[in-house]
């Protein structure tokens, strides 16, 4: 992924920031579905080829560091009427693409009447239906996070989504587990014993 | 989606509005610039407005209007608070929900209250609408039990809040609601406020006794009162030609067409019902009953009753 990120609007004071979300869909028969596309801004986001659902959804901080460890991020969707939950049912999400791109663009100014907003409300040339139109806003726009998704839970009110970066394959080569002590004596024996799913490799005790 | 325009704002008073326009955030640095973003980009908008001294009539369509769309966004054209967003998107953007409805009824029978609509973004076009649908749903249950009847009858309360428990979740994007989801189960409140002597107490304080606080369920009055009871009346004109027989006292034509009116000759003695004694199932809500007892032996005490579904 790029983290190429120009200056066009950065040097301003005043910008403002969406974030445009795609969560890849496949079919429980692993055949691709659809792309979901959603965005946190407040009205449609069409991004000169896709246009982008504004519906509730917030993410908590992306960290990175040179381990090379796998880095994860939490999504929250809105989930109210439990269309998300449907879908997610009916679906695969799990370790398939997703991407979060962030946009920074400086709103273009309006005219309302014979009144000039310095900073308007849409920029809208094509449609009846509230939207923003980026494709030829001035912006800086940069994916934030690319990755796949991993777990996923949710409630009536929400579907809180973990997504990992892809070098999530490189830090799993085996299933995790946890030992029970009780298959041992001592620690050194549970440290130093070869175990193969709980079980001893000999077969005799 | 529904038009609330007319009946929303009509017959208030004033209206108190809150306008956030450009949400975002200003952060300052060490040099002292500081640097301003923003995140939603929609007018939000929040009004609360007042009623004050409305009939029951107009109480009831307002009521009707909350309970029919307490769960679902709608169309208001707020023209009074220079809503700029239909100017901005057009008429099918200026949408709202409702937060909050609260009235209250005196003994004056007369009633004043306050309505709070929260702008949202799940506007009127296709677009937005196909994706969610919305609805909203009320089915109250009604009762025959005269248990509190009965007690109204000795024990009337000065004053009746009116309000509602919702179990409806909102989605918001910013300060706006994005759309809601109506999982059923509105529920009517009531607050009596009582001032009484004390034998009238004691009845009172039995009653929830005898209903076992949060236990019991009984009838109470739409109202949460019992209006004095009134009849079917003979109307008249200047020249004693009879008009109509009039059933609907406490409803605001009367009053303000008053002067129409010569004579009201008779009584015919008939209760009226014309919905005023419909009961709804309900129950108190607190498992503890409050009272203040003055030195002059009289009682203050104030009851949450919530309908039973």
């Amino acid at each position: 992924m790029s983290k190429t990120i120009t200056n066009d609007v950065r040097g301003d004071d005043t910008f403002a920031i969406l974030h445009l979300f795609e969560f890849d869909m496949f079919t429980l028969a692993n055949v691709f579905d659809e792309t979901l596309r959603f965005t946190d801004h407040d009205i449609f986001v069409n991004d000169g080829t896709n246009e982008f659902t504004p519906l509730a959804i917030s993410f908590d901080k992306l960290v990175e560091d040179f381990s090379m460890s796998s880095d994860s991020i939490s999504v929250s969707i809105d989930n109210i009427n439990g269309a998300l939950t449907t879908k997610a049912l009916a679906s695969e999400w799990r370790n398939n693409r997703c991407k979060i791109t962030r946009v920074i663009y400086t709103p273009a100014s309006e005219t309302i009447g014979s009144d000039v907003y310095e900073f308007g409300v849409t920029d809208n040339s094509s449609t009846t239906y509230p939207r923003l139109e980026i494709a030829s806003l001035t912006k800086d726009s940069y994916v934030l996070f690319e990755g796949v998704i991993d777990t996923f839970s949710a409630t009536s009110q929400a579907l809180q989504g973990t997504l990992t970066t892809q070098f999530t394959h490189w830090g799993k080569p085996h299933p995790s587990r946890t030992y029970n002590q009780n298959e041992f004596t001592t620690i050194i024996d549970a440290m130093t014993d070869v175990v193969y799913w709980g079980r001893p490799t000999d077969p005799n005790i | 989606m529904n038009n609330l325009t007319s009946t929303i704002l009509a017959n208030h008073s004033n209206i108190q509005a809150e306008e956030r326009t450009k949400q975002g955030q200003a952060i300052e640095f060490n040099s002292g610039k500081n640097q301003r973003v923003i995140g939603s980009s929609i007018p939000a908008l929040e009004m609360t407005l007042t009623y004050k001294n409305i009939t029951l009539v107009n109480f009831e369509l307002l009521r009707g209007l909350y309970e029919a769309n307490h769960a679902n966004t709608f169309i208001v054209d707020a023209d009074d608070i220079n809503d700029l967003r239909p100017d901005v998107m057009g008429l099918n953007s200026s949408v709202w929900a409702f937060k909050e409805f609260k009235f209250r009824a005196t003994a004056d029978t007369l009633f004043n209250g306050t309505i709070t609509l929260v702008s949202s973004v799940f506007f009127n076009y296709t677009q937005y609408t196909a994706a969610l649908t919305q609805s909203s749903t009320y089915s109250p249950v009604t009762s025959t039990n005269t248990d509190f009847d009965t007690l109204l009858d000795s024990a009337q309360p000065y004053q009746v809040e009116y309000d509602y428990v919702s179990n409806s979740i909102f989605s918001n994007i910013g300060q706006s609601v994005r759309h809601i989801k109506d999982k059923g189960g509105l529920r009517r409140k009531w607050k009596l406020s009582w001032l009484l002597n004390e034998s009238q107490f004691l009845l009172v304080q039995k009653f929830y006794r005898q209903k076992a606080g949060i236990m019991g369920s009984f009838g109470i009055p739409d109202r949460g009162y019992k209006p004095h009871q009134y009849n079917t009346v003979e109307l008249f004109d200047e020249t004693t030609t009879y008009i109509e027989d009039y059933t609907d006292y406490f409803a605001d034509d009367y009053l303000e067409n008053e002067g129409e009116f010569m004579l009201v000759l008779s009584g015919t003695g008939t209760e009226v019902d014309d919905g005023l004694f419909s009961k709804t199932n309900a129950h108190f809500m607190n498992d503890t009953f409050e009272f203040t007892r003055r030195v002059d032996n009289m009682y203050i005490c104030s009851a949450d009753i919530v309908e039973a579904l």
